[in-house]
């Protein structure tokens, strides 16, 4: 009995035995035998699906800013309307993974069974929109990290140094380069170190990071809101010479517009759930690392990324519910939507907010260094599927071969891994120079739509498309009759649809026009079709048929 | 996807081969073994060992009639000749040997380690006999030839049921010829934690892979087929085990090491073939150069019935193209 099978046929401990043959404990009969496969452990497998929808990220960012640009909009609802979708995602990627285990990614699971030209646009899309997220991180991690955190430590330690330094980061490009680029460097070198040391700094980074954000929940739950309140015009009233800070945030939202009192909407629900879908419906992370997943064809693998996928949400909730009763809803989304006084410079964060109440310098820098842990794991996460890509584009020979060579100390794909440094720089710049950084991420979640929908039409026709496969797998479960992976892929196309339908429909993400907006992604399909056609034609001449990577031999 | 692909030959080409490994009794990829021929336009076939299954899954004939098994995590009951003959088919499309019997007989078998031992071997050399009746029946008329042999975790029996073919060359521990090329292969692997039928330590397994090598008249136009992958070679990157075979994890994770054959790694070096094509470490499939030899390891998937491998183009000095595939 060997490792290898372990997803498939039982237990390794069959292999210890001293005869030939064994009997595991699911009954099969095993022979002993060579083969073992790389190990990525369920906690580790969890931490990859869930760090995208991380709390301390969507608290920090998103979250608040949500209530501002939706009034009305109820937070619980909008973050229950986000289950489905992460469960349709979870599901349609985790149960193709378990068709399919040893692979990777929408690159295969549409390639293989929709067809390898549309692998590709599955995989170019996906790669468009982890380029924008790696560049969206590289800026927020100085406009939300470093700038903010070295002000926040300014103002709390009365060293003003450190505040103008946050403020200089923030309203330099070249700083936000310089440093945003420190931090996909460092992304990039968790893909090339050792295995063991990868994961080490991937489970640190996240202890680290959930350490923060719970200490600021508990802090939180036990300061009353009114000591908040009493607290935060103590600590402002230095910078802002105002008596009531508090209540002049929520002034100053007023008149510029901003509704702090709405009452119940549910159509800006829904477009809180835009907000939350930045972040929220990525919990496939493992789909990249099914070939190193433990019993990849096991229940777990879809599990765990249901599981990344739903914790998140039931986390944010609950913080949630603690900081708006410390921090008053009014003022979270004036805080949010422009209201928060320009001296106190630094933007109303919960790990700002509940230092500030403090007064505690030393706290202050725990939890910003704690939010700091967020973007390196972030950012490796977002650097997995381009440089995996560029590397299985490689290997079927739809890019130069030179693109596959590994290190041989670590087997990572080096030369996959330097160009999507290249790729995140030059995405960088240009959206620093993009006129509002949040239409870009749009776009990006729009292209990365185009993979989850073709996964998920994937997964609807896999019992017929790869009929042999799907009667001979694990994963024939039904709902209400139906195939659980069609119902999963039906989930997915329409959670994919209704996604892309909020940033078309709320004018506060910026799209502007429908039209540009779907032209632009259209052009991307037109574009990945045309790259295969080419590749095609130009591997032809070299006598490769890259038609046949992925193509299925017909049995004789 | 038909029948398709018919290309002309790339410029130099003399011969081409399509190569793939660890079928580990996996039936569809023994079919898309022989079809990969004329999918991919090649007129060479070869496997790289490691043909049988690692796992037989009992099927309980039941007093009324029914058929229950368990396997892949789900309880399977079945009723029906067409309904057991879809249950036998899923258990071979994921490599293991459906075993039909009377409850009372697997009862007996769970407590007789040699029966089952018996058993296996059976099984075993009866789905080989089954798959060379299919590529003696289909494959003539191709032209196409098929070059197989065992690998470690293959019974030595295999060898005798291999040899009856008529169309398909056991070549194991044998110099043939495959165009211009001479190739010669060698099942044995260097020492496992398994203890599998064909193991040799790396001074014995030098010593036998010298001897084969030695009888290549023309080493640098040669194909040396060794079932474990070259040392070191970023083909033969595995978990490592300890004593009880259990995954060494460090920082939570499985610790990853080379534990392919030095062996194999210097007879390489030091004939510098055209080519060598290994398998065995199945997550470790890819291709290396080890100086002038490409070294390809094909890697296996074979519980998914999708069949990795290798187009291969070759002229008389040269490797002019070459190509993994999934298929």
């Amino acid at each position: 009995m060997n490792v290898d099978d372990t997803s498939g046929v039982g237990d390794a401990t069959a292999a210890r035995e001293a005869t030939t043959t064994t009997v595991t404990d699911s009954g099969l009969f095993v022979r002993q035998s060579t083969g073992l496969i790389r190990g990525v452990t369920p906690f580790s497998a969890y931490v990859l699906n869930m760090a995208p929808a991380h709390p301390t990220q969507l608290l920090a960012a998103g979250f608040f800013f949500g209530f501002a640009l939706f009034p009305g909009g109820n937070y619980l609802l909008a973050l229950l309307l986000t289950v489905p979708l992460v469960l349709a995602f979870a599901y349609a990627f985790g149960l193709l993974t378990r068709l399919m285990p040893r692979t990777g990614g929408d690159y295969i699971l549409a390639g293989r069974v929709l067809h390898p030209a549309w692998g590709l646009v599955s995989s170019i899309a996906y790669f468009i929109a982890s380029l924008i997220s790696m560049a969206f991180f590289a800026e927020l991690v100085v406009n939300l990290g470093i700038g903010p955190g070295l002000s926040i430590i300014g103002l709390l330690g009365g060293w003003h140094t450190l505040v103008s330094w946050g403020a200089t980061v923030e309203a330099n490009n070249w700083w936000k380069f310089i440093l945003g680029m420190v931090f996909v460097l460092f992304a990039a070198g968790m893909q090339v170190t050792t295995w063991r040391w990868r994961v080490r700094l991937q489970n640190g980074l996240f202890w680290g990071a959930t350490a923060g954000v719970l200490l600021a929940g508990i802090i939180a739950l036990f300061t009353s809101h009114g000591a908040f309140v009493h607290n935060f015009n103590s600590f402002s009233a230095p910078y802002t010479h105002l008596s009531n800070t508090y209540a002049a945030t929520i002034a100053t939202a007023h008149k510029a517009g901003v509704v702090t009192n709405a009452g119940f909407s549910f159509s800006n629900s829904v477009g809180i759930v835009g907000v939350l879908a930045t972040a929220t419906i990525y919990p496939f992370t493992t789909s990249w690392n099914s070939g190193e997943l433990q019993q990849a064809q096991s229940r777990k693998t879809a599990n765990i990324m249901a599981l990344g996928g739903v914790t998140p949400l039931v986390a944010v909730a609950i913080l949630a519910a603690i900081f708006l009763h410390t921090f008053g809803t009014a003022f979270m989304t004036a805080a949010n939507g422009g209201g928060f006084p320009a001296q106190i410079s630094a933007p109303a964060t919960y790990f700002f907010l509940i230092a500030a109440s403090a007064h505690s310098t030393v706290l202050g820098i725990i939890l910003v260094l704690s939010y700091m842990l967020y973007w390196p794991l972030i950012m490796y996460i977002a650097f997995i599927q381009p440089s995996r890509a560029l590397f299985a584009w490689s290997f079927d020979g739809l890019l130069p071969e030179w693109v596959t060579k590994v290190s041989p100390r670590t087997a990572a794909p080096t030369v996959a891994i330097g160009l999507t440094i290249v790729l995140s720089a030059l995405t960088l710049v240009w959206g620093l120079h993009a006129k509002l950084f949040l239409t870009l991420v749009v776009y990006g979640v729009l292209f990365a739509m185009v993979s989850q929908i073709s996964v998920g039409i994937a997964a609807l026709v896999v019992p017929w498309r790869r009929r042999a496969l799907y009667e001979a797998g694990s994963v024939h479960g039904k709902i209400l009759g139906v195939q659980a992976v069609c119902v999963a892929g039906v989930a997915a196309i329409l959670s994919g649809i209704f996604v892309s339908w909020i940033y078309l429909h709320y004018p506060q993400f910026g799209v502007g026009s429908v039209w540009k907006a779907l032209g632009y992604v259209a052009g991307g399909i037109v574009i990945a079709l045309a790259y295969y056609t080419i590749a095609v034609a130009i591997r032809s001449r070299q006598g490769r048929d890259v038609r046949l990577a992925l193509s299925e031999i017909p049995p004789e | 996807m038909k029948r398709a692909f018919r290309r002309a030959k790339a410029a130099g080409e003399t011969t081409s081969i399509f190569f793939a490994s660890d079928f580990h009794g996996a039936d569809p990829c023994w079919r898309k073994f022989l079809g990969a021929g004329r999918h991919y336009g090649v007129d060479t076939l070869i496997m790289g060992g490691d043909l049988a299954g690692k796992a037989l899954v009992p099927i309980a004939r039941q007093p009324d009639g029914s058929f229950s098994a368990r396997f892949l995590g789900e309880q399977h009951d079945v009723r029906g000749q067409e309904q057991l003959d879809r249950l036998v088919a899923a258990v071979r499309f994921n490599g293991m040997y459906p075993w039909v019997a009377e409850p009372d007989q697997i009862e007996k078998f769970r407590a007789d380690a040699a029966g089952r031992d018996e058993l296996f071997e059976q099984l075993i050399l009866d789905d080989l006999r089954r798959w060379l009746a299919l590529a003696d029946e289909r494959m003539p008329q191709y032209g196409i030839g098929v070059y197989v042999v065992g690998g470690n975790d293959d019974p030595w029996s295999c060898d005798n049921v291999l040899r009856t073919a008529e169309h398909v060359v056991a070549c194991d521990d044998s110099v043939v010829r495959i165009g211009d090329h001479e190739m010669i292969s060698c099942s044995y692997a260097n020492t496992t934690p398994w203890h599998s039928p064909r193991e040799l330590d790396e001074q014995a397994l030098y010593d036998h892979l010298h001897g084969l090598a030695e009888q290549v008249e023309d080493p640098r136009r040669a194909i040396f087929m060794f079932h474990v992958p070259p040392f070191d070679s970023g083909l033969d990157t595995a978990a490592k085990l300890d004593e009880d075979l259990n995954v060494v994890y460090v920082g939570g994770q499985a610790q990853q090491v080379p534990v392919g054959s030095s062996a194999v790694r210097q007879i390489i070096e030091e004939y510098q073939p055209l080519l060598s094509l290994h398998g065995h470490i199945h997550e470790s499939g890819g291709r290396a150069m080890i100086g002038r030899t490409l070294s390809i390891n094909a890697g296996s998937e074979y519980s998914t019935g999708m069949l990795h491998g290798a187009v291969i183009r070759l002229g008389r000095d040269e490797v002019v193209s070459h190509q993994l595939v999934f298929g």
